[in-house]
């Protein structure tokens, strides 16, 4: 199974420069920028507290060595007062900072989920839910991680930058010193970013694909389990496990080496001062002893944000590239369109197809040149062998898809021209694979109408022949059918997913296979309700059961894109062609006469 | 690598073995696990690795404590060398000093190194149970579960646990070696003050828990809103035509923001409490209470209480260091905030994860489970059945039996049952009551993955991965022939549209084959069944969407390749029927009739009314 890491290549990933993504990003921020100016605000307070604190710590050690000590209670409690005014500062930044980063990230999710919503069905074809959900659900949220510890590292770079302005009030030419270990410091960051960047690449493919891997299995799980591969699958699994382990070990001990050589660095710096210092101080009495235990002090608070500060640039790539991701996947062009604005209803429900050419992938034409004509109220059936593109048909009335050339009309207008919210309103349809979402069977019921009374809902589930297996359960309409439905036979997600169309009154009705599963009694009221109900409606009926298309106005048979054959059932029939073929094939197995 | 891996049993045996020394408390409900147990749970996996996890607590009881002589060391720099001014004993310190760090860096190095390891092998030891424990759930707990959630739990829960551990495990070890080596230093300076230190310690600790204590909760509500909106983002993508084809992008989105802003605010919520870090206050008041003992003791070194005269040692260097301290005294604190950030996060997640793998498994490898050689004989015995979570019925003694070589056909309305029999053969589900014998041997006996290896299914609702129809059509089987590949596609008509393709059977056929039509997936699965070679093949609808013609000559060769051995057929098909040996007619549950294709069109009414043609086409007959 290690063939579920292949995946699918990710098209839709442009490259944006740094300023491109700083600059999208900044528009989700200005809705927030109150807390953004307040965190901002108060981190300058913080900041400012955090470096005079240790003045009253210096008065005092300095007054101490002069003998001075009536100051010293009152430094105490200074150094308390401020204290304790730093927490307050900080729990305003912190508490300030969460709000800022929480909701920009809720407004990127929010966007990303809503711009997603208007892709077309193509973009799902080609995108894994693994890959859009680990998207709008992680990428987001890494986003968020190093907004947030962008504030802490913008504090800790205020505080290195103010210790060197202190320092240098201090002792210049001790702050000189310390500075001689900063080439070294930017050198091992350089070296760092280098591999961490490879590191990180490799990190997340493999993660990605061991996500991918259980995502699909865990999908898959009744497919595993039937086919006695659980053990097998799990041995998959487990390899993938292990290289990501390899990887990840790799990653994660690089990235904890920083701190141990930031700090020997730091410390060697430590070194320098106090030889230096010592000696002079010594020899000169400059530095004073104060101003010595001073500096030490203040050198800590520099080498500690610069520790934290050369991890920065590993995340803020991070940063970047998650936001890429996300952005990138906001801003892929949907080939459907919604430009229309006729918004006007679908009265006649005339359907022609003109010159149509459609292919899924560019190359391989599921329909050439086809033309088509559906007259309002008519019933139309479909046949044809699998692969012949006849939920291609469909899919493309929905406009899913758009065509590469040609037109579709409906009531003699382009589809296009049509609000696509609009037109797809007036249409009601099963499609081949009756997907339910988890919820009740009413939710599912009403999923295309939510307003509909109560009645009507009852109406649409008898019509599908469905009512009475819902009366049947304990909780009715508010019986749960999970996700997918899975709590139904597949012959009852097929007749929820038929009264659901019902409900929405549909101008226009396409049924693709939608009784396929279903016996042939039950098809045959449920054939009946349709009749009576969408009497003046046109509609679209694909169907292998040719009993199920007996009936219909109008036959086409399909094969390979092109209409071969039509006509009405009789006319066909007489005319001994390719529908005649399989319907006498299929009622020679059908028919009970022999 | 592979023993690193130890099994669900030895945590719960690790488990057991903590609650028997009396530190874990089982909580009443079982199942909101403890934070104890979680806590356990976790630390199971860790000493799993003796050796490694000695390392590192070796290492923190190095690095740090060396940390902590060098303010000592710069005392003594300035104190006997700068004051005394006396160049060699500050030549001398400084050196010692450098080393120091040099040597504590070093270990502190290798320290992380075991640290990240060690939190990688319980990512990599977790992920394997919990992925292991998923695949071993019963049918009914997949059915219940929502696979977006469970993803999230695969990524997010995991990867906390993982934070929690790196740096975790070292933040903790290095803050509390850190509040050691305090007390120790300050006692070293002045008793007194060691004592007033040592009263205070416990306000801090205190205030951690209260603030922890308020931090769990808020933690495992976050992860459940993450997780619901995870799992409603999960199903929306993959429910995306049906959203589209009902016009119901808006209300999708309206959702969407609904639970996106319950998790924003849980978010947020959490963030309130751990932005209110009161221990930081706790330690800002005993900073301010060290700093005023030790001016009040610089200035009085002599205290007289009552009649007692306390003669304390406290100078400029003393005053010093506690001055250093002091100002380090935040850093642990804050240190603490994120190792409880993590670990509240950590453990919610593992709460979530030890909860589904406690759940029971169903018992795929049992040691004493059979693995007879199936041949294919079958017999029911008074089955009843229901799903785990309703109260009715499904199938209601249910006799029959099956000889190799018979074509069984299964008919019914919709929701009779047919689908639920066949899952009881594969054991995906056991029988309420009533025995299946399998060459007589009850099939509770049998190893399912045994018995499953032997039967193949093509299901009703077909699952492709999102791979290549090779991948797919060969998933069934250890090893294949490009011969038994091409020739199983011949026979389920794989073959015709794959020679089409570019890429042939190496095309990419997208998530859950949404490449392919209908038809074409229902023949990879066919033939994907058929490569197994089954003693027992079975069949839901499997040619629902596929031409008469076609069918036939499916039909055929299945007839063909499985002779001598079982077949069951579920179809609303007659030409499937019409091979079949016996047709079982199935009603509301029950077995309704056992016949062959005449006998019960004349004597079995629900059989009449679905293959009547004069039933099925009530409408034209009143046209003519
Ligand atoms: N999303 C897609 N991307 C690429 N190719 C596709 C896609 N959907 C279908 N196809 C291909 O287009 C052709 C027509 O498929 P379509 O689903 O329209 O057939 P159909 O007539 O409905 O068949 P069936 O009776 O099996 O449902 C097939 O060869 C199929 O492989
Ligand atoms: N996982 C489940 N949990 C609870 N109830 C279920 C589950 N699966 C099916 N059911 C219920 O059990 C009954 C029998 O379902 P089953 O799938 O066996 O029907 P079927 O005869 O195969 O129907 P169809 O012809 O529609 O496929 C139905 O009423 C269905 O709602
Ligand atoms: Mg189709
Ligand atoms: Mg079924």
């Amino acid at each position: 199974m290690s063939f579920l890491t292949k995946g699918l290549e990710e098209k839709y990933d442009r490259t944006y420069s740094d300023r491109e993504i700083i600059v999208r990003y900044s528009k989700f921020i200005v809705k927030h920028k109150k807390h953004l100016f307040s965190t901002i605000f108060f981190i300058i307070i913080a900041t400012a507290l955090t470096l005079i604190i240790p003045f009253t710590l210096q008065i005092a050690v300095d007054d101490l060595e002069n003998g001075i000590t009536e100051n010293l209670i009152l430094l105490s409690m200074i150094f308390l007062g401020l204290s304790i005014l730093l927490w307050i500062a900080e729990y305003i930044l912190t508490y300030e900072n969460t709000k800022f980063t929480s909701r920009t990230t809720q407004d990127i999710r929010m966007q990303l989920f809503s711009d997603i919503q208007h892709h077309d069905i193509s973009f799902f074809d080609k995108n894994k839910t693994g890959k859009l959900m680990s998207r709008i659900m992680d990428d987001t949220q890494a986003l968020a991680d190093f907004v947030a510890q962008t504030s802490n590292i913008v504090v800790n770079v205020l505080i290195a930058i103010g210790t060197i302005v202190i320092l240098f009030f201090i002792d210049p030419y001790l702050t000189l010193l310390t500075l001689t270990i900063i080439p070294f410091l930017i050198l091992l960051i350089l070296v760092f970013r280098k591999i961490a960047r490879s590191l990180s690449r490799e990190w997340r493919s493999s993660i990605s694909s061991l996500n991918d891997s259980f995502q699909e299995n865990i999908a898959g799980i009744k497919v595993s389990k039937s086919f006695g591969r659980i053990e097998s699958t799990r041995l998959e699994f487990e390899k993938l496990n292990q290289e990501n382990y390899k990887v990840s070990v790799k990653r994660s001990m690089f990235f904890s080496s920083i701190f141990p050589f930031v700090f020997a660095l730091s410390n060697v710096g430590l070194y320098l001062v106090l030889y230096a210092g010592g000696l002079s101080s010594i020899r000169t009495g400059n530095p004073s002893m104060g101003t010595l235990v001073l500096f030490v002090a203040y050198l800590n608070r520099f080498y500690f944000p610069i520790m934290l500060i050369t991890t920065y640039y590993q995340q803020l790539q991070a940063g970047l590239a998650a936001a890429e991701r996300i952005f990138s996947l906001m801003d892929i062009e949907s080939k459907v369109k919604n430009t229309g604005t006729n918004k006007s209803n679908i009265e006649r429900g005339e359907i022609e197809f003109k010159n149509v050419s459609f292919s899924y992938d560019d190359n391989t034409p599921v329909y050439r040149d086809f033309n088509l004509q559906i007259n309002p109220g008519e019933t139309i059936a479909l046949v044809g062998h699998t692969g012949s593109g006849k939920s291609t048909l469909v899919s493309l009335l929905l406009r899913f898809y758009e065509i590469q050339y040609g037109e579709i009309l409906i009531d003699k207008q382009d589809l296009k021209s049509y609000d696509l919210h609009h037109f797809r309103s007036h249409l009601g349809m099963v499609l081949q694979d009756p997907l339910l979402f988890s919820g009740t069977i009413e939710d599912n019921i009403r999923y295309g109408n939510p307003n509909a009374s109560e009645n009507e809902v009852e109406q649409a589930a008898r019509a599908a022949n469905v009512w009475e297996f819902i009366k049947d359960q304990t909780l009715g309409l508010r019986e749960e059918v999970r996700e997918r439905g899975g709590k139904l036979s597949q012959g009852q997600r097929q007749l929820i997913s038929i009264a659901r169309a019902f409900l929405v009154n549909p101008r226009i009705l396409l049924l693709d296979e939608a009784t396929a599963s279903i016996d042939a009694y039950s098809e045959a009221l449920i054939q009946e309700a349709i009749d009576r109900l969408l009497h003046d409606r046109t509609s679209i009926i694909i169907a292998h059961r040719l009993t199920t298309v007996k009936r219909a106005d109008r036959i086409i048979v399909l094969e390979k894109g092109e209409i071969i054959e039509q006509g009405n059932h009789s006319n066909l029939i007489v005319k001994g062609g390719k529908y005649a073929e399989l319907y006498n094939t299929y009622f020679a197995f059908q028919e009970i006469k022999d | 690598m592979q023993n690193y891996l130890i099994k669900n049993s030895d945590i719960m045996k690790i488990i057991n073995y903590l609650s028997k020394l009396d530190l874990v408390q089982d909580s009443p409900d079982t199942n909101s696990n403890s934070n104890k147990e979680a806590f356990f749970w976790v630390f199971g996996l860790l000493t799993q690795r003796k050796l490694l996890f000695m390392g590192i607590i070796a290492g923190i009881m190095i690095h740090q404590p060396l940390r902590f002589i060098i303010p000592v060391l710069i005392g003594k720099l300035l104190d006997s060398g700068v004051e005394e001014k006396n160049e060699e004993a500050v030549k001398f310190y400084a050196l010692i000093i450098l080393i120091t760090a040099l040597v504590s860096a070093f270990f502190d190095l290798v320290m992380s190194w075991l640290n990240e390891i060690a939190a990688n092998d319980v990512e990599l030891n977790t992920r394997s149970i919990y992925f292991k424990s998923i695949q071993g759930k019963s049918m009914s707990f997949h059915d219940e579960s929502k696979l977006g959630e469970l993803m999230a739990i695969a990524q997010q829960d995991i990867r906390s646990l993982y934070s929690a551990l790196a740096p975790g495990i070292r933040i903790l070890g290095e803050a509390i070696v850190t509040m050691v080596a305090y007390t120790v230093i300050i006692f070293m300076q002045s008793w007194l003050i060691g004592i007033i230190f040592l009263i205070m310690i416990p306000f801090w600790f205190q205030s951690i828990k209260k603030y922890n204590e308020g931090l769990n909760p808020l933690a495992v509500n976050q992860q459940n809103y993450f997780r619901s909106l995870s799992s409603h983002v999960q199903e929306n993508f993959t429910g995306s035509a049906v959203v589209r084809a009902f016009s119901q992008e808006q209300k999708e989105i309206e959702l969407f923001k609904t639970k996106n802003n319950t998790y924003t605010k849980s978010w947020e919520e959490r963030g309130k409490i751990t932005a209110m870090y009161y221990p930081m206050l706790v330690s800002y008041f005993i900073m301010g209470i060290l700093f005023l003992c030790s001016a009040y003791l610089v200035i009085n070194p002599n205290i007289i209480i009552g009649d007692l005269e306390i003669k304390q040692d406290f100078g400029l260097e003393q005053f010093t260091v506690m001055i250093v301290l002091i100002i380090q005294f935040r850093s642990p604190t804050f240190i603490v905030r994120n190792v409880l950030e993590f670990w509240s996060l950590g453990l919610a997640g593992v709460k979530k994860i030890q909860s589904i793998i406690t759940e029971a498994e169903e018992d795929v490898m049992g040691d004493n489970l059979l693995k007879p050689d199936i041949i294919g004989k079958i017999v029911f015995n008074d089955v009843d059945f229901k799903y785990d979570n309703s109260d009715n019925y499904v199938l209601k003694n249910i006799s029959f039996h099956a000889n190799p070589g018979d074509i069984i056909a299964i008919v019914g309305p919709t929701g009779s049952g047919k689908s639920t029999l066949l899952k009881l053969l594969t054991r995906l589900y056991d029988p309420t009551s009533g025995s299946i014998k399998v060459d007589e041997i009850d099939i509770l006996q049998i190893s399912p993955e045994h018995l499953r290896k032997s039967i193949a299914v093509v299901e009703q609702d077909i699952f492709l991965f999102s791979s290549t129809i090779r991948d797919n059509i060969t998933y069934a089987v250890d090893s294949y022939s490009e011969d038994d590949l091409i020739r199983v596609s011949e026979l389920a008509k794989v073959t015709e549209f794959v020679d089409q393709l570019a890429d042939g059977y190496d095309t990419m056929i997208g998530e859950r084959g949404v490449r392919l039509s209908g038809g074409q997936r229902q023949r990879i699965a066919m033939a994907r069944a058929l490569l197994v070679n089954p003693k027992i093949l079975l069949l839901d609808d499997s040619t629902s969407a596929v031409d008469a013609k076609t069918e036939d000559e499916i039909v055929s060769a299945i007839h063909e390749l499985m002779k001598g051995r079982t077949s069951f057929i579920i179809t609303n098909r007659l030409n499937m029927i019409k091979k079949a040996n016996h047709v079982l007619v199935f009603d509301k549950g029950k077995l309704d009739a056992v016949g062959n294709h005449s006998e019960l069109l004349t004597q079995n009414k629900i059989y009449r009314r679905i293959f009547d043609p004069h039933m099925e086409l009530p409408k034209q007959e009143e046209d003519q």
